[in-house]
């Protein structure tokens, strides 16, 4: 197989895993300061 | 919430088992094409990538209309989401389609007409995204980006008509006559295309997200400044 298709795989299958892992790592982020600002609330 | 997270894990399970079936499909299913040899295997993602790249912007110019015809922040979000989740598909089929070019024409890019408008289109949604979160009022960021994604969009019917109206090299699978391909070949790419439209719809409900959380975050350090007032 030549190389240029085998790096060509490597990308169509790291890319897409790589934005999911990019979305779910922002998301984290921002879901622990959501958590953060919660629990620095008074109670009311 | 539960029922959304279980939509989610099932769409994220059968997009990764299509992968493989397309992955399999590719390697093991598509007959080695004649002219080019094992280099064509590229094709198959790669069309399937760029259609992706395109729904993508599609979905970012009907966002961007419903914007501003409704100010509804949904659309706004919608629009600029799937332009993010465009982008990483139209960059995937650049850089796979000079992997492609340099055994196939002897070189990683030439200025013909379909290469130099999906270059100019992969600047212009670049901008797009970085722009966005570069003006002060989301009002008028959301606005601009609106109008920014309708414009834009004009990239991807001239991309599709580049290779019909112009002389150019890129080869042309679909038209009028119908696709220049064996059916193994075609089943290959119908797959491939379906997995990647399934993985586009799983990113972006998880762009999506985000953005909700990021709202909810603003809107409770705007609570947050207004009562230390």
């Amino acid at each position: 197989m030549p190389i240029y298709v085998i790096v060509a795989y490597i990308i169509f299958c790291l890319t897409p895993l790589g934005l999911a892992f990019s979305i779910a790592a922002r998301r984290r982020k921002v879901e622990r300061e959501i958590a953060a600002f919660t629990a620095s609330e008074p109670d009311c | 919430m539960r029922k959304k997270s279980l939509v989610d894990s099932m769409l994220i399970v059968l997009s990764v088992t299509v992968f493989f079936v397309a992955l399999g499909m590719v390697f093991f299913y598509a007959p080695r094409e004649a002219t080019m040899g094992e280099v064509q295997r590229i094709f198959y993602f790669h069309v399937a990538s760029a259609w992706v790249g395109f729904f993508g912007f599609f979905v970012t110019f009907v966002g961007g209309i419903g914007y501003l015809a409704t100010n509804n922040r949904r659309w706004g979000i919608l629009a600029f989401s799937s332009a993010e989740v465009g982008l990483v598909y139209i960059s995937m089929t650049l850089v796979t389609g000079m992997l492609w070019a340099k055994p196939a024409w002897g070189t990683y890019w030439t200025w013909e007409p379909r290469l130099t408008i999906s270059a100019v289109q992969w600047l212009l949604y670049v901008a797009y995204v970085m722009l966005r979160g570069s003006v002060l009022s989301p009002e008028r960021e959301a606005r601009f980006a609106a109008v920014y994604g309708i414009a834009a969009f004009v990239t991807v019917p001239l991309s599709w008509f580049a290779i019909r109206w112009w002389r150019t090299i890129h080869p042309q699978v679909v038209s009028s006559e119908g696709m220049a391909l064996a059916p193994k070949m075609i089943h290959t790419l119908l797959v491939s295309i379906a997995t990647f439209t399934l993985v586009y719809v799983v990113l972006l409900r998880q762009r999506i997200a985000l953005e909700h959380a990021r709202d909810r975050l603003a809107a409770l350090r705007l609570r947050d400044e207004t009562s230390t007032l």
